[in-house]
């Protein structure tokens, strides 16, 4: 069934898509899994509970035809745009959802927002971006297509992420939604998918991946389907 | 555990939100726009409760765009007014389900 929350999501994207955006972003975080339903159709796979955070990543260089006001775009919708923290990170929220535009962050990194000017805002760079992206699926979603991140780096990311968070809640989150992909990835045979994305890891990411599998019931068995 | 520490999570979300939504509502310009009709020509008004009073103030001919403005307005701050009902509503739910802290 879909809830009011869900609803909202549709129409954002909607909207996006009428704005000619959404085939630059990428779906990212927990709202992945509503799209990977599809992907893990005929698969017993329940992506649980939502938050009220929607990520959007935003491969750059972005390269539109036109500038396109996103604060134009989201206020019909009843989002209000927040500026939050002292580095002024821009986020559109509403009583439903609360959205955030991400970037790939290369390099030695900053804690600045980055300039999406073509978008009118700026965006989070946060680190492992660029490895979502370069395994990226459209999947049907709320009668559109999105673009995701294949489940097999979605799941090894937030195996990693999950050992760098700081609140306990969202650790678990975190191996709570990659336990869920892994199971659905292995079930429906595509280890070596998961070989591969692991495969493409630096060393030092695939070191956090093992630490992080220790901790998830069944982890060290899933592992050894796929990192050795 | 999860589940409480992920509810006092949303229950801190909904508080800034409200806080958010209130301080656009306060920023969107003030009134509704009323159209009148008199001989055959339409003249706007900016309908406003002052001291419990609806007054109307004269504004004229006006051009589409700034009509379109006021209507928009109006549009906002009716979602808003939705929103921050609704928020008022998940801040309970959550004050009960994480015994008001």
């Amino acid at each position: 069934m879909v809830n009011e929350q869900q609803r909202l999501v549709y129409r954002l994207f909607r909207s996006l898509e009428g704005a000619g955006v959404l085939d630059h972003v990428v779906l990212i975080g927990s709202w992945c899994l509503l799209a990977y339903k599809h992907y893990f159709a005929g698969i017993p796979f329940e992506p649980g509970i939502r938050t009220r955070d929607i990520d959007l990543l935003v491969p750059t260089p972005l390269r539109l035809k036109q500038p396109i006001d996103i604060e134009q775009v989201l206020g019909p919708l009843g989002f209000v745009l927040r500026r939050g923290g002292e580095k002024g990170y821009m986020q559109f929220v509403h009583a439903e959802l609360m959205l955030e535009f991400i970037v790939p962050e290369r390099g030695r990194g900053s804690e600045k927002p980055y300039d999406l000017r073509a978008l009118g805002i700026n965006a989070q760079p946060l680190r492992f971006m660029d490895f979502l992206c370069k395994d990226v699926l459209r999947l049907p979603f709320g009668g559109l297509e999105v673009s995701v991140p294949h489940p097999a780096r979605f799941a090894l990311l937030k195996l990693i992420v999950s050992g760098r968070r700081q609140k306990p809640v969202k650790r678990e989150n975190d191996l709570r939604q990659a336990g869920l992909v892994i199971r659905a990835l292995v079930a429906s045979g595509q280890q070596k998918t998961l070989r591969e994305a692991f495969a493409a890891m630096p060393k030092k990411w695939q070191g956090d991946v093992r630490r992080a599998l220790i901790a998830l019931p069944d982890g060290e068995t899933w592992g050894k389907g796929f990192m050795e | 555990m999860f589940l409480k520490d992920m509810l006092k999570e949303e229950l801190a979300n909904s508080r800034r939100i409200k806080a958010d939504v209130e301080d656009a509502l306060r920023k969107l310009p003030p009134g509704a726009l009323v159209r009148k009709k008199v001989g055959g020509r339409v003249y706007c008004y900016l309908a406003e409760r002052k001291a419990g009073k609806v007054a109307f103030a004269y504004l004229g001919k006006l051009p589409a765009a700034e009509i379109r403005r006021y209507e928009e307005a109006k549009q906002r701050r009716a979602d808003y007014r939705r929103q921050i009902r609704d928020l008022k509503g998940q801040i309970r739910y959550l004050e009960k389900a994480t015994r008001g802290e």
